[in-house]
């Protein structure tokens, strides 16, 4: 995948254990099975998703060793969605926009999903915890802080034990401003995300919302959010974002720059979760590896040079 | 008119609450001053609910607080204390509102630079008010262009020291400290050089002698002294980064001008490590600096000691905190995890080292228990660690002011 292309994939490992799956009338039916690993999968060419993918188009390499699938379906899973916004989306004036951006989020999920949201200034806070999708999400004000707590609230979002029934989407809103909140580490994050079952995607409020905002009329007339400038771009960020954007590299997830309005905000949420809804779960049983340690995934479409997969890149098996 | 009058007076006042006033030369002062002289604190901090409350009572105290002062003469030494006691009060009412006190000041009315401008000047008046040097620095434009040295030796040759000024000092000094304000006690009487390292110009504000003249009424306190210690570090921006907790990133920077404070403050330390008051924290933050300049092990000898002196479970909690920061940087996981469990005993749930913790669980697929640690964590409980690094002793306010107020008695 080139930035050439425009590509982007998504890939997300829902399950190192717990689920296998086989299809039944054309509907997955998932049950127990200790030792799948399920595996998320985006498959795009160009901006568009790709559909229609089967068994036969993916090939799959656990630790360089092909394995053999036993399944391919788009995502059925109800997800957990997390909303992790900077206290400078939120705060102050910004408060109306962040809340009209939450409640369009809250209306996109489907009606097993569930939404919560994190607030990051000088100290993380879950403002509104795990509501079920269409609710109406209160959530009132928070103090802007020149100290952000980022590291934390995102070690916080990412760190959640594994549920086999569900799949969990975590979106980083932020400005990118240097954490000075945070007694973990940046560079804590891409172990700590490897190890985590969600995706993460960030979404990066510019500094300068004048210039980003004409740079994005530029782009797209305005109409935001399209206008993902910076899109699969994770090695122009500055060194200071580096471990944020790795973090989300290593769950499949990937960094967008945003444009100033709440609908451009709404709207990169939208293509962010639309993109996530129509990634595949392919799943197999490793075989020819070790169980246990570190294992580095591999995925490829052997069909179509065209498409653009990406791959988290791997679990541990235990 | 002396104390017993003004008791009387003040109790004929007490049914009537102090009206707040909109207006800075309408701020109710010499009901309030005569209230908290008759110990009713609460009647006379009434008036103060919002910043812009601290700033009118500042107004009153400049330009009418020192004839309240000399309005009895028989009670002079009393109104003194009184006077620069409700001062403090004002200027320490923003922790106490951090501190779930019923004060709360709206503090996001005034920027960070305002309020610390506004706890220096009134505490400056109640210095000035309380050594009889009324008035010495009636502006902060004085404060600034000069007048320290005199202030000093003024203040040795002042009026004789009250019982109740050791109080009012160790107050006054960690008012400024906890309030994150440290760098305004200036403690040297040399403005620090060489600060344009990778913070950018970091012009050290000029400040008020609060030190200096502490010490020089109330010699060798050890908590002033510890005080003034933390005041040097606080002038190296770098080593008080406030959430770096491992050795600073540059390799020379223990050569470079911006250690000079650290290195002055690890001696001031080291020199406080065998007075039993302040032991523990001098040792902690002895410890915290060698730590900082890439010092692991002797970090630890110090750290270790500082948790063995100290009762205090904020002071252990960070001194095992630290101590799991250096086993971690020398990857040893299994003490690093021993380290901040030991530090959540101290201190259930803080922040620092929940996150600490569950970062190195998450890295042993421990993540049922790394995921319920964050989850403790999330809420108001104190981190002692990140006040650690701008005004640790902000925490003995409290029993502090009430010493001061026993002693007005």
């Amino acid at each position: 995948m080139t930035p050439a292309t425009g590509v982007a994939a998504l890939v997300t490992l829902a399950a190192a254990t717990g689920i296998a799956f086989q299809q039944a009338a054309g509907v997955p039916v998932f049950r127990a099975r200790a030792d799948a690993v399920l595996v998320g999968v985006s498959v795009r060419q160009g901006d568009k998703p790709v559909a229609g993918l089967t068994v036969a188009d993916f090939e799959v390499k656990d630790n360089e060793v092909t394995q053999t699938l036993d399944f391919v379906s788009i995502e059925p899973l109800p997800v957990d969605v997390s909303i992790v916004l900077d206290a400078s989306f939120y705060a102050g004036a910004a408060a109306p926009r962040a809340l009209l951006v939450i409640h369009d989020i809250a209306g996109m999920l489907r009606p097993d999903d569930r939404i919560r949201i994190i607030v990051f200034g000088n100290t993380v806070t879950t403002r509104v915890p795990y509501a079920p999708a269409g609710a109406i999400v209160h959530a009132n004000e928070v103090a802007a802080s020149g100290f952000r707590a980022k590291n934390e609230a995102v070690q916080f979002a990412l760190t959640r034990p594994r549920d086999p029934e569900r799949r969990q989407l975590v979106v980083v809103f932020t400005d990118g401003t240097r954490d000075l909140g945070s007694p973990l580490p940046s560079d804590a994050l891409p172990s700590i995300a490897s190890h985590s079952d969600a995706a993460m995607h960030v979404v990066l409020g510019p500094h300068d919302w004048a210039s980003q905002q004409a740079l994005a009329n530029a782009i797209d007339g305005g109409t935001g959010f399209a206008a993902f400038v910076a899109r699969r771009a994770a090695t122009n960020f500055s060194p200071e974002l580096r471990p944020l954007t790795d973090a989300a590299m290593a769950t499949g997830g990937l960094v967008y720059q945003a444009t100033e309005t709440a609908a451009s905000l709404s709207r990169g949420f939208q293509q962010v979760f639309d993109d996530y809804l129509k990634s595949y779960l392919i799943a197999y049983v490793p075989t020819g590896v070790p169980r246990a340690g570190w294992h580095d995934l591999a995925v490829r479409v052997r069909t179509s040079k065209d498409y653009s997969v990406n791959v988290r890149r791997g679990y541990f098996g235990g | 008119m002396n104390r017993l009058v003004i008791v009387g007076l003040s109790a004929a006042l007490s049914t009537a609450s102090i009206p707040r006033q909109a207006a800075s030369r309408e701020f109710p002062l010499g009901a309030c001053l005569t209230a908290y002289a008759a110990h009713d604190y609460e009647r006379a901090l009434q008036p103060i609910a919002t910043a812009a409350d601290i700033e009118h009572a500042y107004d009153a105290l400049a330009t009418t607080g020192t004839a309240w002062i000399h309005a009895d003469p028989s009670d002079l030494p009393h109104r003194r204390l009184v006077a620069a006691s409700f001062s403090l009060e004002v200027a320490g009412l923003r922790q106490l509102a951090t501190s779930g006190e019923k004060h709360a000041i709206a503090e996001v009315m005034v920027d960070l630079d305002r309020r610390g401008r506004l706890a220096q000047l009134l505490v400056a008046w109640g210095a000035a008010a309380l050594t009889a040097q009324s008035p010495i620095f009636p502006t902060y434009a004085k404060i600034m262009t000069g007048g320290r040295v005199t202030a000093v030796k003024a203040a040795r040759a002042s009026v004789p020291v009250q019982p109740a000024e050791r109080e009012w000092f160790r107050a006054a000094a960690v008012t400024l400290e906890g309030g994150g304000w440290s760098t305004l006690l200036d403690v040297s009487h040399e403005q620090p050089t060489g600060l344009t390292g990778v913070m950018g110009n970091m012009a050290t504000p000029p400040a008020f002698p609060l030190l200096p003249l502490a010490l020089a009424r109330v010699p060798n306190d050890p908590l002033l002294l510890l005080v003034g210690a933390n005041a040097e570090l606080q002038h190296d921006t770098l080593m008080m980064l406030p959430t770096a907790t491992g050795p600073l990133p540059m390799k020379d920077y223990v050569r470079s001008p911006r250690s000079t404070w650290s290195e002055a403050a690890l001696k001031h330390y080291k020199a406080l490590a065998n007075t039993p008051e302040v032991s523990g924290e001098a040792l902690l933050y002895a410890g915290f600096i060698e730590v900082r300049l890439g010092h692991s092990a002797n970090g630890r000898r110090d750290l270790a000691e500082a948790d063995r002196l100290t009762k205090d479970p904020q002071v252990q909690y960070v001194s095992r905190l630290l101590t799991g920061t250096t086993w971690q940087l020398e990857h040893r996981p299994d003490e690093a995890e021993r380290s901040y469990r030991g530090a959540l005993e101290a201190v259930p749930h803080a922040r620092s080292a929940s996150s600490l913790l569950a970062a190195l669980l998450t890295n042993t697929n421990r993540m049922a228990e790394a995921s319920s640690i964050l989850d403790g964590a999330q809420g108001p409980a104190q981190d002692p660690w990140m006040k650690f690094g701008t005004g640790f002793d902000g925490r003995f306010l409290p029993e502090l002011m009430a010493a001061l107020r026993a002693g007005l008695r």
